[in-house]
């Protein structure tokens, strides 16, 4: 078994808020080798940003802060680390990309400084050394006249671009791990295409592992090795692509899928699953997702599942996955 | 669901009463002080211990006491007696001198937003001419031909003070000839005046009633300083910047006579400021 | 640059506020009700020098014909004397200018830095006792008469302290570096309340922007951060809320020259008031407008340059 680049142990994040202490992270674990591309799927509120920022360790400390778990980065656990530790890894260990490229650049800089503000941060290289790294990054991201524009404005950019830019500027400092924050979502679907593409072609290039944060399975069955799903702050099921999209493990994963456009004929109304996400003060007893579930019984009702193994590098948090899915795999998972 | 700036003011008795203590910090204090010199100036008469303007030459330059709470000047005046008594001048000068820029910049600001092309150019190219001198300096040079005095300082104010109501007024008028029930008013057949008048201005001025408040303390400023140089209130009337002007050449001497007058002023215009605050926060205008 | 081509155009689009605001000035001293030539030459004038103002002036022409005049005049530089000070007008403004400049630059200076000083401050200690008490200087600060101020501070730095000089120039420039703190320091402290509301609010707004979490996320320093980022960017409204007002700012100093007695354009339009030197009021007018219409030229240029999203 491959060591693991980055492993997260019940990762627990608490956060303050007018109506109380709530968890929107609540004992996630996973792990990631290098070169792997993993999907975190979800709906808004599930709390897959909010895993990745505490990552990162880049929750908002007034409110939010992690408080149980832990998060192995190359086997150093980087949760207690002081704050000039974490800097230090954030932007040539691990980067960001989000989902808005158009306010996560400063409109008042050059593209090309801010790429090279990052290197000239943790590099001792001169200005023109990493003047030469940003125009080579532009190249690899897809800009056609990388040294002119390297003097542009993000303004000056389509959405696509400008998304490039920012992939560029993350991997400045040559990260191992780059995590990706709905990156696609706010563009348009042929562009959404180029940049999976594009971080594809990166990861090949470089062993760069990726963590794809993303509420669109289509995303997943593009571009992710294995799938990690997220409901109401916990992994419902964790599972290599190919296995869950063939034969999902939990109900949730199974109405997620049934809900894609490309899995319903031509004409018929587009399955949704009902009800709403649980409010993180109001959740559920038991499973959170036996309100809305299809194949609820009394007992989801009484207790809490916990994520277990289902075989063959699967996991799923369904009391009934046996039962329910099992018999169709033909037994086995 | 967006109301209408005058929807907002027109519940907000209602939103006031239900928030009660919780109504926005600055409208309460803003209130208190606004109206206590109010209060002051209006009961002059009844609660200063002295005649404002009345000398007595065996009390000249006396330091504050018991006696005399903010000391006498150089002409035996009691300045605690002419400080409540000038309320009247700046309270007036700050209340009524915005009034006429009000009134008329509404009204250039609504035609010019309303009719469009050349009336409009033409106004903007009025009001861009009067922006590019220094206010303070057309105010001053259009007193200098008037002569000095209250009449002169209100008739420059509302000459020079009209574009800020006018710029207000005639933005929110660009916005709201396109609304719906403008469209419906037309269609119905009302003369332009009617629609103008009725149907737009109400729905426009919110903002510049917010603006006024600040303008208030513009206002109390600019009278305070013309008097202070010699060319508003003339003395030997009990204004407050006439006493600082008075009291500056006995600064080492008697430093009150300058001093209180100037406090006199500054609090009077936090309380509109505080006023003005408020009144921004309650109704969801941001300048 | 592209950008910069409406340094051109400018000039052109500013004519008609040019000539607007020569026909006012124009049009002030044609107001005074009486005799134009006793108006602008005061009663002590000879025969002969009314005759010749008469036919410089054009004053027994229809009006229109006398802006004509009025405007002929400015270009070639004749604005006759000055009643009080029996010098050539030009020469009186010029000499006058100077201190004027002065005074305005070192108060733009004093403000910028007060301004930015106080707002990064409560920007950073946010919430917190500094934060406080900037915020009751920047609303309490608005209310504060500028020329009490100036009193006031008279009044503690120079007789109390002994600090600085209660009023005029000084001679040389170090001289006139201490004559005019306390003035500049007065148009300051009435200015930067304004300022400093504003900066401190786009301060707070920058500091939650998204490309500040990126920024974050690529493992700058808060320090860093708040430098190339926030500040920047929280500069520009600023800064064009200083250009609009640099009309008050100009006209602030009219007050404040009269506090400090500095002999700057300012105290020059006031003695000639009270004088009915109606010749200089007119001309000190018009320098004034000239002033606030190139100043804000360059608050244009300056934004340009500041922000690359700006075309204008």
């Amino acid at each position: 078994m491959s060591v693991a680049l980055i492993e997260a142990q019940d990762l627990t994040v608490d956060i303050e808020t007018r109506a109380g202490r709530l968890r929107p992270v609540d004992h996630i674990s996973f792990a990631l080798r290098a070169g792997e591309i993993m999907g975190l799927v979800g709906e808004s509120g599930s709390g897959k940003s909010m895993t990745c920022r505490a990552l990162m360790r880049l929750l908002p400390s007034r409110q939010a802060r992690i408080v149980a778990g832990r998060v192995l980065f190359e086997g150093q656990d980087i949760v207690s680390l002081p704050e000039t530790g974490m800097r230090a890894l954030r932007g040539p260990k691990m980067a960001m990309i989000f989902q808005n490229p158009s306010s996560h650049l400063d409109p008042v800089m050059t593209i090309g400084e801010q790429i090279t503000e990052a290197v000239l941060c943790h590099e001792r290289i001169g200005r023109k050394a990493a003047h030469e790294r940003a125009a080579d990054l532009l190249r690899q991201v897809g800009f056609p006249d990388p040294v002119r524009q390297l003097d542009a404005y993000a303004h000056q950019f389509s959405g696509g671009m400008r998304q490039r830019a920012m992939i560029a500027a993350a991997l400045a400092c040559r990260p191992k791990l780059l995590i990706a924050d709905e990156p696609t979502t706010a563009l348009d679907v042929t562009v959404q295409a180029q940049i999976l593409r594009l971080l594809l072609d990166l990861r090949d290039r470089t062993g760069l592992a990726i963590i794809l944060i993303t509420h669109d399975l289509g995303v997943v069955a593009q571009t992710c090795e294995s799938v990690a799903v997220m409901y109401a702050g916990r992994i419902v099921e964790r599972a290599k692509k190919a296995d869950l999209l063939r034969q999902p493990l939990h109900p949730y994963t199974e109405a997620l899928m049934r809900s894609r456009p490309e899995s319903v004929p031509v004409g018929s109304l587009l399955p949704s699953i009902e009800g709403q996400p649980p409010a993180l003060s109001q959740l559920p007893q038991g499973c959170r997702f036996h309100p809305r579930c299809p194949h609820g019984i009394p007992i989801c009702r009484d207790t809490d599942p916990n994520l277990t193994t289902a075989g063959g590098n699967r996991a799923s948090a369904c009391l009934r996955w046996q039962e329910l899915y099992a018999a169709q795999a033909g037994g086995r998972a | 669901m967006t109301l209408t700036p005058t929807h907002r003011a027109a519940t907000l008795p209602f939103r006031l009463a239900s928030q009660g203590l919780a109504a926005p910090t600055a409208l309460k204090p803003g209130a208190a002080i606004s109206l206590a010199w109010l209060f002051f100036a209006i009961a002059a008469p009844l609660i200063a211990p002295y005649d404002p303007i009345a000398q007595d030459l065996e009390q000249t330059l006396r330091h504050p006491s018991l006696a005399h709470w903010l000391g006498t000047d150089n002409f035996g005046r009691d300045v605690l007696t002419r400080i409540v008594w000038g309320a009247r001048f700046d309270l007036a000068m700050g209340l009524l001198g915005v009034i006429v820029p009000f009134i008329l910049g509404s009204a250039i600001g609504l035609v010019a937003g309303y009719f469009g092309g050349i009336v409009d150019m033409l106004l903007m190219r009025l009001l861009d001419i009067t922006i590019s001198f220094p206010f303070f300096v057309l105010v001053i040079a259009i007193i200098s031909v008037l002569g000095a005095g209250l009449v002169s300082f209100f008739i420059a104010v509302a000459l020079v003070g009209w574009v800020s109501y006018a710029r207000l007024i005639r933005a929110q008028t660009l916005v709201l000839k396109h609304s719906d029930f403008v469209l419906a008013a037309r269609n119905l057949g009302y003369g332009r005046l009617r629609i103008m008048a009725r149907h737009i201005l109400p729905n426009a001025v919110l903002p510049a009633i917010v603006f006024s408040m600040s303008d208030v303390v513009l206002t109390i400023l600019l009278g305070s300083s013309l008097s202070y140089l010699g060319l508003g209130v003339q003395p030997p009337s009990a204004e407050w910047g006439v006493m600082i002007a008075e009291g500056q050449t006995f600064l080492a001497t008697a430093w009150w006579i300058s001093f209180f007058p100037g406090l006199a002023i500054v609090t009077l215009a936090l309380g509109f400021s505080l006023l003005a605050d408020g009144l921004a926060e309650t109704l969801g205008i941001r300048e | 640059m592209g950008r910069y081509r409406f340094i051109l155009w400018r000039p052109l689009q500013l004519v008609p506020v040019l000539l607007g605001v020569s026909l006012i000035s124009f049009l002030l001293v044609h107001a005074i009700p009486g005799d134009p030539v006793r108006i602008l030459l005061g009663t002590r004038a000879t025969a002969a020098v009314i005759e010749a103002t008469r036919a410089q002036y054009g004053l027994d022409q229809p009006l229109a014909l006398q802006y004509v005049y009025f405007l002929k005049n400015l270009a070639a530089g004749e604005f006759g004397k000055s009643i009080i000070f029996k010098v050539g007008i030009p020469k009186l403004v010029v000499s006058r200018i100077v201190p004027t400049l002065f005074l305005l630059g070192y108060a733009i200076l004093l403000s910028v830095v007060i301004a930015i000083g106080l707002a990064v401050l409560a920007a950073i200690y946010r919430g917190r006792l500094a934060d406080q008490l900037v915020r009751v200087y920047s609303t309490a600060g608005l209310g504060l008469p500028a020329f009490w101020l100036g009193i006031v501070l008279i009044i503690l730095f120079s007789i109390q302290l002994g600090l600085f000089p209660v009023s005029g120039y000084g001679e040389t420039p170090l001289d006139h570096l201490h004559h005019l703190f306390l003035p500049a320091l007065t148009i300051a402290l009435a200015l930067s309340p304004v300022l400093i509301r504003n900066l401190r609010a786009s301060l707070l707004a920058e500091m939650e922007a998204d490309y500040v979490k990126a920024a974050r996320s690529r493992g700058l320093s808060e320090a860093k951060i708040f430098r190339r980022h926030v500040f920047r960017n929280s500069l520009i409204p600023t800064i064009t809320l200083l250009g609009v007002n640099v009309g008050w700012l100009i006209g602030g100093t009219v007050v404040v020259e009269q506090v400090f007695s500095v002999p700057g354009l300012g105290s020059l339009m006031v003695s000639s008031i009270f004088a009915r030197d109606y010749l200089v009021v007119q001309v000190v007018t018009l320098a004034f407008a000239l002033a606030v219409i190139l100043t804000n030229f360059l608050v244009d240029i300056v934004t340009v340059a500041l922000d690359p999203r700006i075309k204008l």
